[in-house]
């Protein structure tokens, strides 16, 4: 092998990385704060028990389980302004295309939360005469909520890995940035070993934090 | 029938012709009965004879097919608009009528995530939008009633079956319902827990509680029910005093059902 590492590079180009690192972490959790509510609202219409509140939650479900996220993405990227009529930036318009896709995933993880919350409870919830988005606020979410850290926590870390589609839309993440300086110094190696280290280290800070939440919400229960 | 003629007043409960198929099979098949304010009714039966079902009918957690409830005075589910026409409730108006009436189920179903006392302020907090010292001082008051204070804090899960249905008819009193349905409250508990319960619930109807309880503790309906309605395959096959149906059943569906309840052995006439 006559390969020379050169991991100088990296640090030579560290500011440009971590700018990077800061707009995946923007375009992260605008995805993840919008997709949350996107993705509850999909999960109570999905529950409904009214067809014409089901089918169009049905729909957007598989219409993401079933095309690639980067072609939808990229869909989303050049719909999104037109059908809403909004002028947004390219940051503004690849974050609301994967909260729109993280939605889709969230709202898989309440529903489930949903369900596993005791029906009987539920009624007796109705039978005191609370209302039905009372009922959601009251009785299912605090105990849904508390079952789907785990499974929000996976959501989260995806939407971060995910978040490196973006730089295909010419969006400067910290995937965007790697493949400029690996283009400019001939280092893909060095540059992608650092970029995936960096995504590995945001994904386990995730996960630890996670954890402390899951803990400390149990002790307290 | 049973047991209006309290010197005219309106009857607390009217079920009139109530009919409810699951699925097209009948599972009620004209209902009609009055319950006084203040009376107690029991419900017998075998198993699958829609005691259930008629109770979640009441409370309206199940739509009727036909005929009328009428609970204080109100139609449960329909009311009259302006122009005469009959129209059903909605959610809201639905979630209000609940208020009549306190259901108090077999399985409990306290919210696991509060402890016996936020189980006992939930209604009054949210529902009556109570103040929260008021909704926890009536809390406090109705958990002592049901001899739980020292229990206020602890979560459902650390509280014996008794105890949790003791806190589940806390819960339902703290609505001040004109009513109180029962299904089967004590029949997920040892015969032990099940005397506490049953206690608690001589009290409510000592106190002039109209209630309407589904049981199987023939003991109990003796001494506490005014009425008893002998259900059979979705109808009342037979009505009267306890003393009267459980020494001189008319029906043969309802000597079977004494035979198997009390085991074949006769039950001792007189009051206990
Ligand atoms: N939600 C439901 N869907 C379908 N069938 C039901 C439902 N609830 C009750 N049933 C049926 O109705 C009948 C009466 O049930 P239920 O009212 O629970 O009787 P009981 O309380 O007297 O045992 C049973 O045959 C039961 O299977
Ligand atoms: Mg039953």
């Amino acid at each position: 092998m006559h390969y020379q590492f050169d991991f100088h590079v990296i640090f030579r180009y560290a500011p440009y990385l971590l700018a990077g690192v800061k707009v995946t972490f923007e375009v992260t959790l605008i995805a993840v704060s919008l997709g949350m509510v996107i993705g509850l609202l999909i999960a109570v219409l999905r529950l409904s028990r009214l067809r014409v509140l089901r089918i169009p939650a049905i729909v957007y479900l598989e219409v993401f389980r079933n095309t690639p996220a980067l072609v939808l993405l990229i869909w989303l990227y050049y719909a999104i302004p037109i059908m809403t009529g909004l002028r947004l930036s390219a940051l503004e318009s690849v974050s609301f295309a994967l909260a729109a896709s993280a939605g889709a995933n969230m709202a898989e993880i309440y529903r489930a939360g949903i369900l596993s919350v005791n029906r009987g409870e539920v009624e007796a919830a109705k039978s005191l005469g609370l209302t039905g988005s009372q009922i959601l606020r009251r009785i299912v979410l605090p105990q849904a909520l508390r079952r789907m850290i785990p499974p929000f926590t996976n959501a989260f870390i995806a939407v971060v890995l995910l978040s490196s589609l973006v730089s295909v839309l010419g969006v400067p993440d910290l995937t965007y940035q790697a493949q400029n300086i690996a283009q400019l110094t001939f280092r893909p190696i060095e540059i992608f070993t650092a970029v995936a280290v960096v995504y590995m280290a945001i994904s386990y800070a995730l996960s630890f934090v996670a954890h402390r939440i899951e803990a400390w919400v149990s002790e307290r229960t | 029938m049973s047991t209006m003629g309290r010197a005219g007043q309106a009857p607390m409960v009217v079920v009139d012709g109530v009919r409810k198929a699951f699925h097209g099979v009948t599972v009620l098949d004209g209902i009609s009965f009055e319950v006084a304010a203040g009376d107690v009714v029991a419900f017998i039966g075998s198993s699958g004879s829609g005691k259930t079902t008629l109770l979640r009918c009441i409370d309206l957690l199940e739509p009727i097919d036909a005929g009328r409830i009428v609970v204080a005075g109100e139609a449960m589910g329909w009311h009259q608009q302006p122009d005469g026409r009959w129209v059903r409730d909605s959610e809201r108006e639905l979630a209000r009528k609940r208020q009549h009436l306190s259901m108090v189920a077999q399985g409990f179903h306290l919210f696991s995530h509060m402890t016996a006392l936020e189980n006992v302020m939930e209604g009054p907090l949210t529902v009556k939008r109570l103040p929260l010292p008021r909704a926890r001082q009536l809390a406090q008051e109705l958990l002592a009633k049901v001899g739980l204070a020292d229990k206020a804090h602890a979560r459902p899960s650390k509280l014996s079956g008794g105890q949790q249905q003791r806190v589940a008819i806390a819960r339902a009193l703290a609505m001040g319902p004109e009513v109180m349905l029962f299904d089967e409250p004590t029949s997920a508990l040892d015969p032990e827990l099940a005397g506490e319960v049953l206690a608690t619930m001589r009290q409510l109807a000592a106190e002039g509680h109209t209630m309407l309880v589904v049981t199987h503790e023939l003991a109990f309906a003796r001494e506490v029910a005014d009425v008893v309605l002998m259900f059979h395959e979705g109808r009342i096959v037979e009505q009267g005093p306890p003393q009267e149906i459980f020494t001189r059943p008319a029906h043969e569906a309802t000597r079977r059902f004494l035979a198997r309840v009390t085991g074949g052995v006769p039950q001792p006439t007189g009051s206990s």
